[in-house]
């Protein structure tokens, strides 16, 4: 918890924001729990209001071929988020939701349905967080349509502060989604532009 | 034969887990569209009895392809289904024509609850 977050939130203010992405995350984590059917506990929540100078740890998994999903948030705020597996993750995810026949398959459209699988539990865990966004502070915001991008585990820092500059002073959180059967730890991280500390601060004299 | 439906949603799974689930329910699947320009252009040309409309398109959202609906005159019901479950966003779809409204993650039962209760 930087400095800077203690100037701009009294501690009321805080804990409104606090609350308002445990619910978020909340709704995020039954979404996953019913795509998955799987028992999902959030963990590692970590926010933070910060001019990010330095480039931060947002993720620290290892691997060679990282999955980002990234959603950028539209309408009257902005903001972006990253819901980041590994390869193996990736493919235990194919396992639970998919037929065997769509995992083994190399053909494109065995190819896109996995791929869509993964940007479509993106979507919804991110609208999950944007919806909760919407109705607390009442703005028209959505989540638009998910990217994936595939890089190695030394990359993923770079180009996620590459983007939190260009929203830069910042709010960022990020939790971990533990499921237990199949054993995933999806890093859950989001970068709202500061626009986003003023409503909170409206929300907080509600 | 049962009621004719046109899918629009950008994502093939999400498209193909509502195929699968209308057309064991008895429905017939006559088109599917990835994007607001082949909804709307499918929607003319197939006259379908239902359309399930993903509210975020690669294209164009949701909204504005029901005002294209609601101009061109179409008698199709319309299932909105969406990852947001802002209630604004709901309130507008159905102002502007839906007919109902289903958040994602749903399963199969819903779905077909939902459909059933618009043209069932």
């Amino acid at each position: 918890m930087g400095n800077l977050m203690i100037e701009k939130f009294t501690e009321q203010e805080m804990a409104v924001a606090v609350e308002m992405i445990n619910r978020g995350l909340d709704r995020a984590a039954v979404s996953l729990k019913m795509i998955l059917n799987s028992a999902i506990e959030v963990t590692n929540v970590d926010f933070e209001i910060a001019v990010l100078n330095d480039e931060p740890q947002y993720s620290s998994k290892k691997d060679d071929k990282i999955h980002i999903l990234r959603t950028e948030l539209a309408g009257e705020l902005r903001g972006i988020c990253h819901l980041i597996f590994t390869s193996d993750e990736v493919e235990k995810i194919y396992s639970k939701c998919l037929p065997e026949s769509v995992i083994s398959s190399d053909n494109s459209d065995a190819q896109i349905m996995r791929l869509e699988l993964l940007k479509e539990i993106d979507n919804i865990m991110a609208a999950s967080v944007i919806t909760e966004f919407a109705n607390s502070l009442e703005v028209g915001i959505y989540g638009n349509v998910p990217s994936l991008h595939v890089m190695e585990a030394k990359e993923v820092n770079k180009y996620i502060h590459a983007e939190s500059v260009t929203l830069s002073p910042l709010i960022q959180f990020s939790s971990v989604f533990h499921t237990d059967d199949i054993d995933i730890k999806s890093d859950f991280i989001w970068l709202l532009e500061e626009e986003f500390i003023q409503k909170i601060k409206n929300l907080a004299l509600k | 034969m049962g009621k004719k439906v046109l899918v629009v949603d950008d994502s093939a799974y999400m498209r193909t887990l509502i195929k699968d689930t209308l057309t064991e329910a008895g429905y017939e699947i006559i088109g599917e569209a990835p994007n607001g320009e082949t909804a709307i252009d499918l929607a003319l040309e197939l006259n379908p009895d239902l359309i399930t409309l993903d509210n975020i398109l690669p294209d164009m959202i949701g909204t504005d392809i029901l005002k294209v609906f609601k101009s061109q005159n179409l008698s199709a019901k319309v299932v909105m289904v969406s990852a947001v479950g802002q209630q604004s966003v709901i309130n507008e779809g159905i102002e502007l024509g839906a007919a109902d409204y289903i958040v994602k993650p749903f399963t199969g039962d819903d779905l077909i609850d939902v459909v059933n209760r618009v043209v069932g």
